[in-house]
């Protein structure tokens, strides 16, 4: 009896240490992560080659007033608004390195410059200006806003709206948390993460440099939509739109449209496959089948926008649709097992079926 | 929590003409949303109990005690910026859950809560009022 509980307390107190010690550990690891955290926020920022033209064009420099250039520039206005500070100027530069090159590729430090961003989004290669281009602020010769060029600084001064799709009322970050786990098939950060507040910050200097007024609609927020109504009202028909889409998309989106990576770097984004959006995105047919058709018709094919018909973008993008892409959190874990083994199965298979399709001679009319 | 009806407190028809809220829609949700922070904002110790422990009967009791609407919208604008008493970037969610923990004697709402969301819609809705560009000044140049 007497020697059981000696040995006993010893144990009991053995255990508590070993407790304790891990604790003790995760908050040291914790603490070294913050002081990581408080360095980069502290570090100079090393801008990508476009956030370099972008945020200089805009004369974003730390000083008590800011004045935008461009708006004097092209609207003859002379906006001056509060400036900008060192920390808040770095983290604007942030934001923009983060919407240009998400996961850190054309960083030394790689994504460890990006906040980690890797660690919230699945495929290797997305990154924001796939589909908010231009770093969310795209400009047409005349050096005015693209219409329906899903601009950053209009979606922030909107941003609080009521949204449709998830019958919420969406800030900035909520927003920017969307397009991490639908547009990326990815996972959601934290509202009050630096990566998402970066952005926020970016998205707001954005909006001060083209001088947009709160609360205001902006054309250029958004994508514009093609709904069926603006077409001829043919139907859809995606055999077409599959040839539409061999015709002028394959050459740089790939002939099953897993987009082109050379030497680690994305030249075309995947617009199918496991480094595409999911099914829970508005850039897929099946939930949204206006949004896609507007991105194409105004934004491809890169070279030749505005090249294509409302039928052909509707066309093209239920296309686009019908190929293996992930399912989104709203599909449930049947879809996305399925879907799995699609986008394993497909691309081969097809190949294959368009290696006999070759040996064929052609018709006339085909 | 989501309601969708929204108590009519006093002086709201006055503020929503006054303001051009009905500019989002007559009975839309981002305008409930600006009522409910308009009741939080001018009613705090009805609307935003659970957060204060000051009562109407107190001198100082709701956030229009001390803020004008047009004070909250400007603050808005220029929110998130760097403080140098606290040595980093501050958001206006953040000032606004500092004033329930402070000035008004309560607790902090967390950030996805009506009390601070709500509050950020009315500031929204004031700023497009007032025609306010990001890091718009008070001054007015
Ligand atoms: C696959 C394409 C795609 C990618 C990649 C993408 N987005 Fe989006 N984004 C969209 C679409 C589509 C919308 C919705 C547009 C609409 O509603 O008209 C959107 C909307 C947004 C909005 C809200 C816009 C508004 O007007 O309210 C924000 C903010 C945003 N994205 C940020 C980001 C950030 C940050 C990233 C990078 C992490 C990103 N997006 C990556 C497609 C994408
Ligand atoms: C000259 C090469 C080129 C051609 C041709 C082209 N694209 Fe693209 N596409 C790009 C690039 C590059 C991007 C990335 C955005 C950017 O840099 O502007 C892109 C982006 C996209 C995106 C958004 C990216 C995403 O993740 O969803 C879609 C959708 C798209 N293209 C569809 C098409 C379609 C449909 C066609 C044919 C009508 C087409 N593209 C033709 C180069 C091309
Ligand atoms: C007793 C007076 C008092 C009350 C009541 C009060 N505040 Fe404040 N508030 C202040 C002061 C003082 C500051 C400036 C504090 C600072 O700079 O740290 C401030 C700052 C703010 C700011 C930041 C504005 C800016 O210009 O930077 C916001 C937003 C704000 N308050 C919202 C609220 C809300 C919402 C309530 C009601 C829940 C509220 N306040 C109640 C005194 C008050």
């Amino acid at each position: 009896m007497e020697a059981k509980s000696v040995s006993a307390v010893p144990a009991k107190l053995m255990k508590i240490a070993l407790i304790v010690g891990a604790l003790c550990g995760l908050y040291l690891m914790a603490l070294s992560s913050h002081a990581e955290r408080d360095q980069l926020r502290k570090a100079s920022v090393d801008l990508t080659p476009n956030c370099k033209a972008k945020l200089e064009g805009y004369g974003l420099v730390a000083a008590e007033h800011y004045r935008s250039p461009y708006v004097q520039a092209v609207n003859g206005v002379d906006s001056t608004v509060r400036g900008y500070s060192e920390q808040d100027v770095r983290s604007i530069q942030r934001g923009c390195n983060i919407v240009d090159d998400l996961q850190g590729q054309l960083a030394k430090r790689g994504a460890r410059e990006r906040w980690n961003a890797d660690r919230f989004v699945r495929g290797t290669y997305t990154t924001c200006i796939h589909c908010h281009q231009s770093g969310g602020d795209k400009h047409d010769t005349a050096g005015k806003p693209v219409s329906g060029s899903n601009n950053l600084g209009a979606s922030w001064v909107m941003a609080d709206m009521y949204d449709r799709f998830s019958g919420l009322i969406m800030s900035h970050e909520l927003r920017q948390m969307q397009c991490y786990i639908n547009a990326s098939n990815g996972f959601k950060p934290n509202s009050a993460d630096d990566l998402i507040r970066d952005v926020t910050a970016y998205s707001r200097f954005l909006s001060a440099a083209l001088d947009q007024k709160m609360g205001q609609r902006y054309a250029e927020q958004g994508l514009d939509e093609i709904p069926f109504s603006a077409t001829r009202r043919r139907g859809d028909d995606y055999v077409r739109g599959a040839h539409v889409y061999r015709e002028k998309c394959a050459n740089c989106h790939g002939p099953q449209a897993l987009g082109m990576v050379v030497q680690g770097k994305v030249l075309y984004p995947a617009l199918a496959g496991p480094q595409s959006f999911t099914m829970d995105s508005r850039m897929y047919f099946g939930t949204l089948n206006s949004l896609m058709p507007g991105f194409i018709c105004r934004n491809m094919p890169l070279g030749a926008e505005g090249s294509l018909d409302n039928q052909d973008c509707r066309d093209i993008a239920y296309y686009l649709g019908t190929l293996p892409r992930p399912a989104g959190d709203r599909q449930g874990p049947l879809v996305a097992a399925w879907q799995q083994v699609m986008m394993g199965v497909m691309p081969p298979l097809t190949r294959y079926a368009e290696s006999l399709g070759r040996n064929h001679t052609e018709h006339p009319g085909d | 929590m989501f309601r969708s009806q929204v108590s009519n407190a006093p002086g709201w028809p006055q503020f929503r003409a006054a303001y051009g809220v009905d500019s989002f829609g007559g009975d839309g949700y981002f305008t409930r949303a600006v009522q409910n922070g308009y009741n939080l904002f001018y009613f705090t110790p009805d609307y935003g109990k659970r957060f204060t422990r000051k009562t109407a009967a107190d001198a100082v009791h709701s956030c229009s005690s001390c803020h004008t609407a047009e004070a909250l919208a400007y603050g808005l604008v220029n929110s998130d910026r760097f403080d140098a008493g606290l040595d980093r970037r501050v958001s206006f969610e953040e000032r606004v859950m500092r004033c329930y923990a402070g000035p008004m004697d309560g607790f902090i709402p967390t950030l996805y809560d009506p009390a601070v969301r709500d509050i950020r819609v009315l500031a929204r809705a004031v700023a497009h009022h007032l025609r306010l560009s990001e890091g718009a000044r008070t001054d007015g140049s």
